[in-house]
């Protein structure tokens, strides 16, 4: 597993929240794709890793879920809660946080442009 | 493209094949190995189905679906505990709150009324049979649909009761009215949150496969 996967891994709850809170309600394969066009095919979300991510959002309440009949088959759809949408902003803050100490402590910090 | 309705039923068949039996698992991965292979299968037209559909399958890894099973029972077991413990906390705010006063009190006035080596034992017959009833009702419908995972949840709830169920048959409670007010009031609450669990699955499985229901039953009677 590539190292950027590695740490892609761990970040992912905040991911699927982020996309949930942007985009309505997605389906898993939606997810996978929408990660993919997100990061132009660099990372690649599992389907072994996504489905019990979002099954942990759901036991957790923080997810909720829809069937809808979309053609021949029925599918299934995620959507943040409310206490979701509070998760998803909570997630965001302490992850921004965290890579910017990352930044500050690896020395990685990238200059801002100041316009004068 | 969009697979035809054999292809779909195909799948289906497939995930089963694979030992997931619940419908609401199949359906989600129906869905998502479906969308997979119609989007492989506008990149290569030329690609054959049964192909697409093992390509595809080993994305999910060395174990296949067994994993992704295994992770759901433990997050739906989690799920039914998570629902006994919201239907517990209801009682330690308004209104119901009132309703654990009420219940202190009724008990209260039971022991001024009825000797506690009478009230004890008739407490805990009434006790368990709600108990068992509730549980006899719930497996009749656990039964019915048991092609569902999400009726495990109903499970989940069960371990905290059961060490108030050992409590009852323990100690020396039965020459102390406070202690019988305890009992009286949690195993109401308890009896309760079961009821809540249970009520709780049920609405979720009729709001969520309103059309599998028919399905599912139909399916289970052969």
């Amino acid at each position: 597993m590539p190292p950027s996967q590695q740490l892609f891994k761990g970040s992912l709850t905040t991911i699927v929240l982020k996309l949930l809170s942007g985009g309505g309600k997605m389906y898993g394969y939606e997810i996978t794709k929408k990660v993919k066009e997100l990061t132009n095919g660099q990372l690649v979300l599992t389907e072994g890793a996504l489905y019990p991510a979002l099954h942990k959002l759901e036991a957790e309440g923080l997810v909720v879920t829809t069937i809808e009949q979309v053609g021949n088959r029925p599918r299934k759809y995620y959507a943040l809660t409310k206490s979701g949408k509070k998760e998803a902003v909570i997630k965001l803050k302490e992850i921004s946080q965290f890579i910017s100490e990352m930044q500050q402590l690896l020395g990685l910090k990238i200059p801002t442009l100041t316009i004068s | 493209m969009q697979l035809s309705d054999q292809q779909i039923d195909y799948l289906f068949k497939f995930i089963e094949r694979k030992f997931v039996y619940w419908y609401d698992l199949q359906i989600e991965l129906a869905d998502h190995l479906a969308s997979h292979i119609e989007a492989e299968m506008d990149k290569d037209p030329g690609l054959l189905f049964e192909t697409a559909v093992e390509k595809i399958y080993q994305q999910f890894g060395l174990f296949g679906f067994a994993k992704l099973v295994q992770e759901k029972q433990i997050q739906v077991a989690k799920a039914g505990r998570k629902l006994w413990w919201q239907a517990v906390r209801t009682f330690l705010s308004w209104p119901k709150f009132g309703l654990l006063i009420l219940f202190a009190i009724i008990s209260w006035q039971l022991t001024s009324l009825f000797d506690l080596w009478l009230l004890m034992p008739a407490f805990i017959i009434v006790y368990f049979i709600s108990k068992v009833a509730l549980i006899i009702k719930f497996q009749k419908f656990k039964e019915r649909y048991r092609r569902l995972m999400l009726i495990e949840a109903g499970m989940g709830a069960g371990f905290v009761s059961f060490l108030f169920d050992m409590l009852l048959f323990t100690g020396d409670h039965y020459e102390s009215r406070l202690a019988f007010c305890i009992y009286f009031t949690c195993g109401t609450i308890i009896l309760f949150a079961f009821f809540h669990v249970f009520h709780s699955i049920k609405k979720q499985v009729t709001l969520l496969y309103p059309g599998a229901l028919k399905h599912l039953v139909i399916t289970n009677k052969i």
